[in-house]
């Protein structure tokens, strides 16, 4: 990655670092899925300096324009004035889990850090839609299917728990 | 092709881009809603803001009417002896005057253009002279007047709101309107090599290759849900970000009608996709270039009716303007805003007017393409007769045309869209909701499988055929 | 032509039909308003399901196009995890069919999400993918975690299903992370790939460790192993009994088949096995730390069901103990565990079942005192509870005592007697709470002023009692052409 390519990569990683940061770190709620929204649009770019336009754009759509818009439709539903306090917890469970995630943190990074693979050549169709739609409905329709179904129980499941209790 | 070229084109591109939408077709949609409320409510409407002329310029006017007046007598004639010397060729057939015929239509339509500036010179002229100098120009100069005012006016931001979110919201809401306009195909490829030469009608042309539109994405059509589904997020923000429960009932209406429709949106226009094969807004004009117009496929025509209504309230305007129906909502998500916050709101929903015009005219009127217009110039053949009449057009007058054709056709749906806004009444919520998920949603999937069923039978290949051959 | 075509898909028929049932439910239940034969439909296309995988296993029909063979097995193992799902997630459905009109709460979206639940923990047994395998697990939860909830009018089940869904979205959150580390020290998806990688030694160990510590937790979460059990008690108490059946036979026996199926398939080779570097002390411990608390919490149960959640988790840790010595005997211990699943499921159908028959409308059945006489009123009704428990306990001649044996005797053939010593304390432990149920039946009488338990009339539960008495029996008495099955399919799988 040369170029363009490469500032791009850089610039969006740092969007997304801060994005991320803004959503834990955020008081107010609202705030926190502006954070997540910076976030993703951020991923999308990077989808782009992978090439993966079809990706970036999904991205954008389902993330940006269904997920977040979901969150802030929540929040306000709510109400804003549910923002939560300093989260309560007792040292050594908050502390053992800091110590579990860095752990984890390492290993991770210590098995990435040692990671030595070629470079592989991506087809020509790579990113594409043509080639998403290849993958998804001929390699990959079996868990497109189980996706629709998993989808279909979490839209009758949610209707049966949310439907008035007079019908 | 060399990278300042590819720089240069880009940058032309973006800026005929934004001069057309935001420069050109807002502000006169501002006017053009505003004089057509007023023309319904009876009420002299936006046309008192004038630049006033001083005397002299007015005497200098006066003096040049009646030149005018000459000249499109003159150019008026001409144009008609040419007109009656088309016709009379096309009805025999052969040319036995000496003049060839392309000459001939090149001075009808050089001389019939001059003859009707002219005409409308004369009449402005002599508007100019009896207001004593006031140029109103039919009060296209209040959006200037209103865009001066929306600057200088207060920036009002209530006290107990989220600042930063308040600022935001609008720009997130504007941005998206614009952004749509990236993929737009204007015209087809521009072959600057051989600009001033009549090409080819079909076939390969080597040289410097330009399309007609600020970005050729791969995605296409999906770029511009993409980034208007992130403009959602600017009305809900704001509507909360105002600190106002009208805000906030607002922001709510307005974020759950637009991901309603946004779901028809994208549904309705999927047999589209599966007719034109592409998501590239090129393609789908290239093919309806070459085949016919998507609006001539019944099912098409039905997802046309659907993807207007769901744009229409996706773009959050009467009928569908619940989110600021002002009889219960003040504002709605707007209450709180003044100034040029308010003016972005206000000019992103008319961008998205013109996207939505751009956008039907693209999928469903054949975008750029002009009828009996070709690559090599105009063809006019009608399937009765045994050939046309041939009139062969340099390629830089052929792409004008069609980004011409492209611009009137955008007019029409912007017409089309002020119509239904001063036509229809406003929904009630529940309508809304019903007619978008017991109405258009279950209709446009069934759409989609009729469509399905056609391609799969083989039916519309013969439909398009049949089609092809007139 | 038309007709190769079709036969093709014949190893994933049972599926298929599932989802054509589910949606053709939701399709009647849309336009009609008559509910009365949804239980019926749905139960007989569930046993249908379980016939065609029977019959399926039995002519060795296994044939799949290889895009479904990438991500769904069509095996024995898959075959035999059907017939064990679909049976019992039938049998639920009869029980539902009689439970949920006696108490006012039938409405067609219950079948549907049991249908596609019982359908995401068939796609859970048969998955070969990560991909696959956490669909099938979400699809399963999804649906579970609704049925948990399903009367909503009730503050224990609303508790139950939100302890639940918290848990299980960590749980398939930590599997999802578990999946993608494992991708990345591996380079594959699919079970057979990751195998290959593991077993080659070119996989990562490291973070081939991490990813199969994270995807055991979440695995052991959907067992409900201890100390990753803690929803199971309230979510089995706050939902529907009928759900409870189901959530205990059929999510269950899926969450095992996935185990079996990570564990001696994908890191079914010697390093990732060995006693002491490999996964089976994990197992070991998990089996040990389970039936004992399992058994021990089930002890201090004053609520039936709350005590057939429990036992529920002891269970859990029995068939551990059978997947902790396949290290040493393979498909033999893997053969037992299928055993185990399968007795398990009848017995404990047997059980609820029992208990939803001891309750009618107003006076459902939940506590020993609740069942305080009924047994000398009402004999018939309580023969079944009698032979359920016992089979849980693991007394001839019922299914649960092959089962038990089996499971045991795998481990002391795998030399690990001092687990199988373990395990029939903790079995005895259970004797207590299990005979207390059979004390309350026919040696106490109720409190002066307290009800006294009506059993409810229902075809549909007398049935599903029948059936599952009947197999428990048949398991018990002549328990080789079950066992066969289970022989097949674990030397199939690991064969």
């Amino acid at each position: 990655m040369t170029g363009a390519g490469a500032t791009l990569f850089v610039v969006t990683a740092i969007f997304a670092i801060i994005g991320a940061l803004i959503t834990v770190a955020a008081r107010r709620p609202l705030r926190a899925a502006m954070g997540l929204l910076v976030h993703i649009v951020s991923l999308a770019g990077m989808f782009l300096t992978l090439n993966a336009h079809l990706l970036a754009a999904l991205q954008l759509l389902v993330y940006a324009g269904a997920i977040v818009v979901l969150f802030v439709f929540v929040i306000m539903l709510i109400g804003p004035e549910a923002e939560t306090g300093p989260i309560e917890g007792r040292l050594v469970s908050r502390s053992t889990a800091g110590a579990l995630t860095l752990a984890v943190f390492l290993v991770v990074a210590t098995s990435v850090g040692g990671f030595d693979a070629a470079w592989i050549a991506v087809d020509a169709d790579f990113g594409t839609v043509e080639g998403l739609g290849l993958a998804i409905y001929r390699n990959a329709l079996v868990p497109f299917e189980l996706i629709s179904i998993t989808l279909l129980v979490a839209i009758i499941g949610a209707i049966a728990i949310a439907r008035s209790p007079t019908e | 092709m060399t990278t300042e070229v590819l720089l240069l084109s880009s940058i032309l591109k973006i800026v005929f881009v934004l001069v057309v939408t935001v420069g050109a077709f807002a502000p006169v949609l501002i006017w053009a809603e505003r004089r057509q409320s007023a023309m319904i409510q009876d009420r002299l409407g936006p046309s008192r803001a004038a630049i006033v002329l001083p005397p002299s310029a007015v005497a200098f006017i006066d003096k040049a009417r009646l030149p005018m007046w000459r000249g499109f007598a003159l150019t008026g004639i001409v144009a008609i002896v040419a007109l009656v010397a088309v016709t009379w060729v096309a009805v025999r057939g052969t040319n036995p005057l000496p003049i060839p015929t392309a000459t001939l239509t090149k001075a009808l339509i050089g001389f019939g253009a001059a003859s009707v500036l002219l005409r409308i010179g004369y009449g402005v002229h002599g508007m100019i002279v009896r207001n004593q100098g006031k140029v109103m120009v039919l009060g296209l100069l209040h959006p200037l007047a209103d865009a001066l005012k929306f600057i200088f006016k207060e920036d009002f931001v209530p006290p107990k709101s989220d600042k930063f979110l308040f600022a935001a919201g609008p720009i997130i809401a504007l941005i998206p309107a614009i952004a749509a306009f990236a993929v737009i195909p204007f015209a087809s490829t521009l072959h600057l090599d051989h600009w001033n030469q009549v090409l080819p009608r079909t076939g390969e042309v080597a040289g410097t290759i330009i399309p007609m539109q600020v970005a050729s994405l791969d995605v296409g059509i999906l770029f511009i849900f993409a980034v208007a589904s992130t403009g959602i997020i600017g009305a809900a923000i704001s509507g909360y970000a105002s600190d106002n429960k009208f805000s906030l009932l607002g922001g709510i209406r307005a974020a759950s009608q637009m991901v309603s429709y946004e779901v028809v949106l994208g549904l309705t226009l999927v047999p589209a996709f599966m007719v034109y094969r592409s998501l590239r807004l090129e393609d789908m004009a290239m093919w309806q270039h070459e085949h016919s117009w998507g609006i001539f496929n019944p099912l098409l025509a039905l997802g046309f009716i659907m993807f207007f209504t769901a744009a229409i309230a996706e773009t959050k305007r009467v009928p569908f303007d619940l989110p600021e129906g002002e009889s219960e909502l003040v504002g709605g998500y707007l209450t709180e805003y003044s100034g040029m916050k308010f003016g972005m709101f206000f000019m992103g929903e008319f961008v998205e007017v013109v996207a939505l015009g751009a956008i039907a005219a693209i999928l469903f009127f054949g975008a750029w393409d002009v009828p009996f217009l070709y690559r090599d110039g105009f063809d006019f053949r009608l399937p009765f007769m045994a050939s046309g009449i041939v009139v062969p057009l340099a390629h830089w007058i052929v792409i004008a045309i069609q980004v011409l054709f492209f611009l009137l056709k955008i007019v029409v749906f912007i017409w089309f869209q002020l119509m239904i806004r001063w036509s229809l009444p406003r929904f009630r919520y529940d309508q809304l909701m019903k007619l978008c998920w017991k109405g258009l949603l279950p209709l446009s999937l069934l759409n989609i499988l009729l469509m399905g069923v056609f391609i799969l039978s083989g039916v519309l290949d013969k439909y398009v055929g049949l089609l092809d051959r007139l | 032509m038309i007709t190769d075509r079709i036969t093709s898909f014949l190893g994933v028929a049972p599926l298929l039909l599932l989802v054509a049932v589910g949606l053709s439910i939701m399709l009647i239940d849309a336009f009609s308003k008559d509910r009365s034969g949804l239980a019926l439909t749905t139960a007989m296309s569930l046993f249908a399901a379980a016939a065609i995988s029977g019959a399926i296993a039995v002519r060795g029909d296994l044939v799949a196009p290889a895009q479904i063979t990438r991500y769904l097995a069509v095996d024995q193992l898959g075959l035999f995890f059907d017939v064990v799902i679909c049976a019992g997630a039938g049998l639920s459905a009869l029980l539902a069919g009689g439970y949920l009109k006696e108490h006012g709460l039938e409405r067609g979206e219950f079948y549907v999400l049991l249908i596609f639940t019982a359908f995401g923990a068939m796609v859970l047994a048969r998955a070969v993918d990560l991909l696959s395998i956490f669909l099938g697990l979400e699809t399963m939860s999804l649906g579970a975690y609704a049925l948990v909830a399903y009367r909503r009018t009730s503050a224990r089940a609303v508790e139950g299903a939100v302890k639940y869904f918290l848990l299980g979205s960590f749980a398939a959150a930590i599997l999802l992370f578990g999946s993608a580390l494992l991708y990345g020290a591996t380079g594959h998806t699919d079970l057979a790939g990751i195998r290959d990688a593991v077993g080659s030694g070119a996989a990562d160990p490291v973070l081939t460790i991490l990813a199969l510590v994270m995807i055991l937790v979440s695995l052991a979460f959907k067992v409900g192993a201890v100390p990753f059990h803690m929803w199971v008690p309230d979510s089995y108490e706050g939902a529907v009994t009928p759900v409870t059946t189901f959530m205990s036979v059929a999510v269950k026996a899926a969450a095992f088949a996935v185990l079996v199926r990570v564990l001696a398939g994908a890191f079914g080779d010697e390093v990732s096995m060995d006693l002491f570097t490999g996964w089976t002390p994990v197992i070991v411990i998990l089996a040990v730390v389970t039936m004992a608390w399992g058994n021990l919490a089930a002890l201090a149960q004053s609520s039936v069901k709350r005590m057939l959640a429990y036992s529920s988790v002891a269970h859990a840790g029995y068939v551990l103990v059978g997947l902790a010595a396949t290290y040493e005997l393979g498909p033999t211990a893997v053969s037992a565990v299928l055993y185990y699943v399968a007795a398990y499921t009848v017995s404990n159908v047997l059980a609820f079942g029992s208990l939803v028959l001891m309750g009618s409308k107003g006076k459902e059945a939940v506590s020993y005192e609740d069942l305080a006489g009924a047994g000398r009123r009402h004999p018939a009704a309580a023969a079944p509870f009698v032979v359920g428990v016992l089979s849980l306990l693991g007394m001839p001649p019922t299914a649960g005592f092959f089962g038990k044996y089996y499971v045991f005797s795998a481990a002391v053939q795998a030399g690990m007697t001092w687990l199988a010593v373990l395990g029939v304390l903790a079995s005895a432990v259970g004797a207590y709470y299990y005979l207390k149920v059979i004390v309350y039946l026919f040696m106490r009488e109720p409190a002066e002023d307290a009800p006294i338990a009506v059993p409810m009339r229902s075809y549909y539960v007398a049935a599903a009692l029948l059936l599952s008495g009947y197999y428990v029996l048949r398991m018990g008495v002549t328990p080789g052409r079950y066992l066969d099955f289970a022989i097949s399919a674990a030397t199939t799988f690991l064969g």
